[in-house]
């Protein structure tokens, strides 16, 4: 038991985030539960509003408290337990155990800190470096992601998009954090720098023996990067599995959904998307049942009654679908209107 | 296909409350703004109930020797008499007309100009804002009291041409700030947009551009109106605005210098008069700036 | 062969910054048949925003000509713009941005009916607003709601109503659904193909995404930096690119199938600053097969097949 505990980089259960604000509640997560293995890549994929973020955010305790509120019955990153972590030790864990890059690159970096002050920065803080053998490590991180070391000494102005999100990068792995969060990494990006960075993290997270979870609302990256995939709708896990269950067994309605609204290259140009009606749940309103039952296909009355239990399905493939009580049950990935 | 089930799906309810609505809740929520408003509804209904209590030739200006100097409480004067014998009370109520007047006219005067000249110059651009910012900018160069001075030395002192200075030098203040908020909105998307259907440019600037910077002069308009009332009471004491017997705040502060060591009670009513209606617009301006400011919103 | 519609020919678009000439669009030239949709095709600074606005002359061209109908927009009058304005109408990228936040659906929707004298009277003015806002699948009961209470899908929805307003037969669609999530996205891009086909209209579709044109453009042009490198029958260029931009750019968009592909193009650095560009071919620094002719001279669009049209010097190499 002991010895499996160590392989878990990340053990969450039963997480609840809620903001509450004068006019209403928002209910951003509610109650999720997840595993994250060493050394493996899990993505957390879903549209606007879904709660990636959040989650995510709620891992180096990041979430805005007030309005936020965070409620978990384990919570626990390589170990320890984040809820009931001083400030100071939540200090001491942040970039050493768990580090994030965020969405927009523009707006993470410093515009008045050289990059290789903003990389020496953590070193420092972190590893006891004195300045000089801060910087030595900063050139290296740089040449590491791909920019010459010379350039440690300019500002981020004079970097481009892609470059800037290089020397994020940088700054994320400088400790070699043990978790990587990658939130939207390539989304401000150009499609061609995208594939240059997605190159890179996949690279620098097998160098590095990171585990990574990367947040995307692009189910082409996650097919490209990921071994394990968790599809978040309104605040919940609606499914979990690896990368071939989740795009080669789908199960959930929801997911299914999403693969037929992407335009996918290489597909029979005659037809036509098949898009999910209608919109993401109001997540300032509690739903007795299935959250997606009001835009799904195959919802039936029970569907309305209490949130679907999760189900198993062969080693890692759980679903949350009260159909498959059903055991003929099966979803047809094609037209659904 | 898809669109026409979109409408028959269900969807989150949408706000009930109007606009109107949202604004008046949001601004109910900053008690300091709540406060300010009640200031000056008080100050209005004591303002408009003074008009009609006293005799302006006997209760405001007429000379009573037989109570000259009376401090606070006696004879039933409840906050004493000036030099005059006039009763202090019925001149400071009295007088919240002029003060009131004199700020919300000169205000709303300079802020009509200074719309015009900010919205024109920001929207236009080129020469034409060169040229009209940098007479704004020679306006504001000049010290608000020389150019009182200069104003009621040719046109004499009266609260007419009090209201004219104040209004004047108030432009620069106004047209700089609502360019302020026209530049970004200017260049913003939903004005190209209009743009491309075919809008005009006048019509641009009256439906898109002048409701969008709305906030800002609002706010600007009502903090303006606090700062007005002071100078006007300023330029009273110094003797450029309105002239005595007028129970004007400042003219009343003016009046009462000779004989305010030893009757301070002529100074501190006047004095405490300006501070509440000061007090009470800029709490009132700055709750306002916050329930207009959609940012603040959810 | 069915008629030309948008007949653009060496469109140029330069701005003068501080630090030189920015060459926006620089010499493209193409035409759509009406009916018809072309995607212009890009990453980010490669001028086909600018090029979809200096057609409707929202930017000033600095030079080259757009026929509309036989008509030079580029030499209309004020009056003939209105109209112009009418034929030629432009759907925004950012559905929040574009409306105005102050004025309710039905507001927006019947601004374009009125200052464009589209509709008389009111009652003929509510119905067309109304008939609008059906057209689109936005709800009645969103009538007097504001913007910011909506979804991006419905606000991109008000923008295609105030589009269609107009009764254009040109729509330029710049980056539509870009903003969107991935379901919404389908169902604006099912709409946008609807109304296509119910109205008869014809598109230029632009967007950094591939796959969205993927499916209904008859056309398709790619840009790099202000200039066409590569403009072909969709179906064509999906299967034989040409132009090493091109098929890099086509390499590069992830596809959400398992073992879809795996011979990724990756491409070294970045898009270049187009301030004072060299006569060379702008691709040349970043491409694998530059030669010298590539950065001595820049290269011009040749057909190297019925309708397929390339610019790039070493072109035979890579056809066999």
């Amino acid at each position: 038991m002991a010895e499996e505990m160590k392989d878990l980089a990340l053990e969450v259960k039963n997480l609840n985030i809620r903001f509450e604000t004068d006019d209403e509640t928002v209910y951003a997560v509610n109650g999720i539960s997840f595993d994250l293995e060493k050394q493996k890549t899990m993505a957390l994929v879903g549209e606007t509003g879904a709660g990636k973020t959040t989650t995510v955010l709620s891992l180096l305790k990041l979430v805005q408290s007030p309005p936020g509120v965070v409620n978990a019955d384990t919570l626990k990153v390589v170990g320890n337990d984040v809820m009931k972590m001083t400030a100071t030790e939540l200090e001491a864990m942040r970039g050493k155990d768990i580090a994030m890059i965020f969405q927009d690159p523009m707006s993470s970096l410093n515009p008045v800190m050289t990059v290789g002050e903003q990389i020496a920065e953590s070193v420092m803080l972190h590893e006891g470096l004195d300045e000089k053998a801060a910087m030595e490590h900063a050139k290296e991180m740089l040449a590491l992601v791909g920019i010459s070391g010379d350039r440690v000494n300019d500002y981020p102005h004079q970097f481009s998009g892609g470059m800037k999100q290089r020397v994020v990068i940088a700054i994320a792995l400088a400790c070699r954090p043990s978790i990587l969060i990658a939130d939207e990494p390539t989304t401000a990006l150009d499609v061609t720098i995208q594939a240059q960075v997605l190159e890179l993290i996949k690279k620098l997270k097998d160098e590095y023996k990171t585990s990574t979870i990367l947040v995307t609302h692009d189910l082409g990256i996650v097919a490209e990067t990921c071994d394990i995939v968790a599809v978040m709708y309104a605040g919940k896990i609606i499914e979990y599995g690896s990368l071939e269950e989740i795009f080669n067994h789908t199960k959930h309605p929801y997911t299914e959904g999403l693969f037929n609204s992407l335009p996918v290259m290489g597909g029979d140009r005659s037809q036509k998307l098949k898009p999910i009606k209608g919109l993401t749940p109001d997540p300032s309103k509690i739903y007795p049942g299935c959250t997606f039952a009001e835009r799904c296909p195959y919802a039936t009355e029970k569907c309305t009654q209490g949130f679907p239990e999760y189900k198993k399905f062969g080693a890692t493939h759980i679903v949350a679908c009260s159909r498959y009580d059903e055991p003929d049950f099966h979803i047809e990935r094609k037209e659904i209107d | 296909m898809s669109k026409k089930s979109e409408k028959t799906m269900a969807t989150p309810d949408l706000k009930k409350r109007t606009r109107g609505q949202q604004i008046w809740h949001q601004f109910c929520k900053n008690k300091g703004s709540v406060v300010g408003m009640a200031m000056i509804i008080i100050l209005l209904i004591v303002g408009i109930y003074a008009q009609f209590a006293y005799d302006y030739d006997t209760d405001i200006i007429g000379m009573n020797v037989d109570s000259i100097l009376l401090f606070p409480g006696q004879d039933g004067h409840l906050i004493g008499t000036d030099h005059m014998g006039r009763d202090m009370l019925a001149r400071l109520l009295y007088g919240a007309k002029y003060s009131i007047l004199i700020g919300v006219l000169a205000t709303a005067i300079s802020t009509v100009i200074g719309v015009a000249i900010g919205a024109i110059a920001a929207y236009v651009g080129g020469k034409v804002e060169t040229v009209m910012m940098r007479l704004v900018e020679i306006l504001m160069m000049i010290p608000t009291v020389l150019l009182t001075i200069i104003l009621v030395a040719v046109m004499g002192v009266s609260l007419n041409n009090l209201i004219w200075a104040l209004s004047l030098s108030g432009i620069p203040f106004m047209a700089r700030q609502v360019r302020a908020a026209v530049l970004p909105l200017k260049d913003s998307e939903f004005v190209e947009a209009a743009k491309a259907l075919g809008v005009s440019d006048f019509m641009i600037l009256m439906t898109h551009i002048l409701p969008n910077s709305l906030s800002p002069i609002i706010v600007q308009a009502t903090i303006r109106i606090g700062v007005t009332i002071v100078s006007a009471s300023v330029y009273s004491f110094l003797g450029l605005g309105v002239p005595s017997p007028t129970p004007e705040w400042g003219a009343m502060l003016s009046d009462a210098r000779v004989n305010m060591r030893q009757y301070p009670f002529l100074v501190i009513y006047p004095g405490l008069a300006i501070m509440w209606t000061t007090m009470g617009f800029n709490l009132m301006g700055d709750g306002l700036r916050d329930a207009l400011d959609p940012k603040l919103k959810k | 062969m069915s008629e030309v519609l948008l007949d653009v020919r060496n469109l140029t678009k330069f701005f003068q910054t501080p630090r030189g000439t920015l060459h926006a669009v620089d010499g493209v030239s193409f035409t759509i048949e009406k009916g018809k949709v072309l995607g212009i095709v890009g990453e980010s600074g490669c001028g086909k925003s600018t090029t979809g606005r200096a057609i409707l002359r929202l930017h000033e061209p600095t030079s080259g000509e757009v026929f509309f109908e036989g008509r030079d927009v580029c030499k209309a009058n004020k009056t003939e713009m209105k109209q112009l304005r009418r034929d030629m109408q432009l759907i925004f990228q950012d559905p929040f941005a574009s409306l105005d936040p102050r004025m309710a659906v039905n507001e927006l929707i019947r601004e374009p009916l009125i200052r464009n004298h589209i509709t008389k009277g009111k009652a003929e003015t509510e119905k067309r607003v109304k008939e609008l806002m059906d057209l689109v699948g936005l709800a009645e009961r969103l009538y007097n709601a504001y913007p910011h209470e909506l979804d991006g899908g419905r606000r991109q929805r008000i923008g295609i109503a105030r589009a269609l307003a107009m009764e254009p037969k040109l729509i330029v669609c710049d980056e539509p659904v870009s903003a969107l999530d991935v379901s919404i996205q389908a169902q604006v891009i099912n709409l946008l193909a609807d109304l296509q086909e119910e109205l008869g209209l014809t598109y230029i579709f632009i967007t950094h995404d591939l796959s969205v044109v993927y499916y209904f453009a008859d056309d398709i042009a790619v840009m790099y930096l202000g200039k066409l490198v590569e403009k072909a029958p969709a179906e064509e260029l999906f299967k034989n690119p040409v132009h090493p931009y091109t098929k890099a750019l086509l390499s590069a968009i992830p596809i959400p199938v398992l073992g879809a592909k795996k011979d990724r193009i990756v491409m070294r650095g970045e898009i270049t600053s187009p301030i004072n560009l060299p006569d060379a071919c702008r691709f040349a620094p970043r491409c694998d097969f530059a030669c010298e002719d590539c950065k001595a001279h820049d290269c011009a669009l040749e057909e190297i097949s019925p309708g397929h049209f390339v610019a790039c010097h070493r072109w035979r190499n890579f056809v066999e």
